[in-house]
């Protein structure tokens, strides 16, 4: 396989606390390779925006306690400053859920998207400006021209989203770090922007980063998928395999509990309980208090992922029986 | 259905009007104004649930609180068990309605008085509505209904902070059901909580139906979550009720262009549950072993 473009391996991030240090992700490796479009699921608390967040590197008070990140080679968990600010807009864009807190109200689109290329593209400003236009008929807004003088009050959330989809890709970055993208929007705008996304990486082979927590935009979009549970990868691989045959008890929990549009259950599927917090995360295998097949195992080791790159599981039900 | 009806919407309609400034008025400036809601009928039979969906503006929770009668409509009526909500007769006629309605909101972080302790939260419909004015029984009570919701009675002297979100979901229904409410208004329930959590509170929501014959106005933008609860389906859009049926016809068979829409926008894992029911069983053998 290639070098991809984003690699985490063991990373692990710890926040510190007044009643000591809080680790709210142990020991999570991932791969993301050019133009594929990863999924990170979980429910609240999880530890998917962390995830997010120690990859650009801003994740204070937060801090990296073990392991590594490299964007393509290169490592940029532990970059000072200066070099990090470098690679965020450049080399990784973000988008955010709320694209109203996302742009400043003050500032018009003209302004806040030449600014953001001129600081990473080398570009006169009429060029800049002239890119700026380019990029807003690429992503759908009607009359770029024109609408560019308008504040962000003046756009519908959808069309706010695509500007932000715009200033994150207008350093043309190698990577896209896109933290709950579509929650914030109606269900048709929500649709409209997730294939958006999807065009534009296929465009120009970006890879994404898709942190959500709606296992149907995963489904629509994403190529791979990693669940993350009280911090850890508990189960990932293609979406194939892990949104239609789920095999870790969260996962199938999780996907039961979604009610679907075709038909109307008797009952829906629920897992008792919820995410523990990371003050009090169980000892063993963190799910195995809410799982109904937990055995004498799962309360004293961790299990490991094991697996391959198609599909790769944390649960001791999938062990080696050992004779 | 008609004849045991116990809520029926006739023509209901709001007009929000801009309050006119001085300037305004004194340039003459005509009021601006926008219709939020448009003539929309509905009835509810007993112990069923009627579900509102539609998109943010096209007028949901609008409905929903003039329905409990917190908004008075620009035209049209809620008629509750034949009783009118709104009108001339006004303060009479709810005497007997108040304590029948109650809501639940989304947000339950939002809710709760975060100062008051759960046994107030849940026994304030009782005192306010003097359902109820023994202590005793009032604790009694308030024991009763957090069982009911899935909750312990030594829940009642913690504060809403001790509580997860779907646990404090369970709170806001217990203190719904306080005032012997029969007609619930839940205006987004479930959207502020986790897949896994929604489902149990949806669980909940369904078996307190069957046990208590409680009737549900169910207001949603998730169109899975309302094809589940319910009965009778009304799609809003702009204000305006452009479909109703029960959940087969509005899914399998949807007939307006709005609906058809609506529902090929939703991000699906259906697509692919089908494509895996067809394939074999490629599990560990452990795993195969003890998974049903």
């Amino acid at each position: 396989m290639r070098e991809p473009v984003l690699s985490v391996r063991g990373l692990s991030v710890a926040f510190p606390t007044r009643r000591g240090s809080l680790t709210a992700l142990n020991d999570l490796s991932f791969e993301i390779g050019k133009g594929e479009v990863l999924g990170i699921i979980g429910e609240s608390g999880a530890g998917k925006s962390v995830t997010g967040s120690a990859v650009i590197g801003l994740l204070s008070p937060g801090r990296i306690t073990a392991g590594e990140i490299r964007l393509g080679g290169l490592r940029i968990d532990g970059l000072d400053d200066r070099a990090m600010r470098r690679i965020r807009g450049k080399r990784i864009g973000m988008i955010f859920q709320d694209p109203l807190t996302s742009l400043n109200p003050l500032l018009r689109i003209e302004d806040q998207l030449v600014e953001t290329i001129l600081t990473h593209l080398n570009l006169t400003p009429d060029q800049a400006r002239i890119r700026a236009i380019q990029l807003l008929d690429e992503l759908g807004i009607p009359n770029p021209a024109q609408q560019i003088k308008s504040y962000p009050h003046e756009f519908s959330g959808g069309m706010r989203q695509r500007v932000v989809i715009a200033l994150a890709i207008c350093g043309e970055p190698d990577l896209i770090i896109a933290d709950e993208p579509t929650t914030a929007l109606d269900v048709s705008v929500q649709a409209q922007i997730i294939h958006l996304i999807k065009r534009i990486c296929k465009e120009r082979s970006t890879s994404v980063m898709l942190i959500t927590h709606d296992m149907g935009v995963i489904a629509e979009v994403a190529d791979r998928v990693a669940v993350i549970y009280a911090g850890r990868i508990i189960e990932q691989g293609t979406v194939a395999n892990v949104v239609a045959r789920p095999q870790h008890p969260y996962t199938q929990g999780l996907m039961s509990a979604i009610p679907p549009l075709e038909r109307r259950p008797e009952r829906l599927t629920q897992i008792s309980g919820s995410m523990p917090r990371l003050t009090a995360i169980p000892p063993g295998c963190s799910f195995h208090p809410r799982c109904g097949f937990a055995f004498d195992r799962c309360q004293k080791d961790v299990p490991r992922l094991q697996g391959g790159d198609d599909r790769a599981v944390a649960c001791h039900l999938y062990d080696e029986v050992v004779s | 259905m008609t004849e045991a009806a116990l809520v029926r919407v006739e023509g209901l309609s709001k007009t929000f009007t801009n309050r006119q400034g001085l300037l305004g008025y004194v340039l003459r400036q005509k009021r601006r104004s926008s219709e939020a809601v448009k003539n929309v009928s509905f009835s509810i039979a007993k112990g069923k649930t009627f579900a509102l969906v539609g998109e943010s503006g096209s007028g949901k929770s609008t409905i929903a609180r003039m329905v409990v009668g917190l908004l008075p409509p620009s035209g049209g009526n809620v008629l509750i068990d034949g009783i009118a909500m709104h009108g001339a007769d006004l303060a009479h006629a709810r005497q007997g309605l108040t304590h029948r309605i109650q809501m639940v909101f989304q947000d339950p972080y939002a809710s709760l008085n975060p100062r008051w302790r759960v046994d107030a939260i849940v026994s304030e419909p009782i005192l306010a509505l003097r359902r109820e004015t023994n202590r005793q029984a009032i604790a009694q009570r308030v024991a009763e209904l957090l069982t009911l919701v899935g909750l312990h009675p030594a829940d009642a002297q913690k504060y809403p902070h001790e509580f997860s979100g779907g646990q404090r979901q369970r709170i806001a229904i217990a203190r719904a059901l306080a005032s012997d409410a029969d007609f619930i208004v839940c205006d987004e329930p479930t959207s502020a909580l986790d897949v896994s959590v929604q489902a149990q509170i949806l669980n909940l929501m369904r078996d307190l139906q069957d046990r208590l014959g409680l009737t549900y106005l169910f207001i949603s933008h998730n169109l899975a979550v309302v094809r589940y609860v319910a009965d009778e389906i009304g799609v809003l859009y702009k204000g305006e009720l452009v479909e109703r049926g029960d959940g087969a016809a509005i899914f399998d068979h949807p007939q307006h262009a709005y609906t058809r829409q609506l529902i090929a926008a939703v991000p699906n894992v259906d697509a692919l549950r089908r494509e895996a029911a067809t394939l074999a069983d490629d599990r560990p053998t452990r795993a195969r072993a003890e998974f049903p």
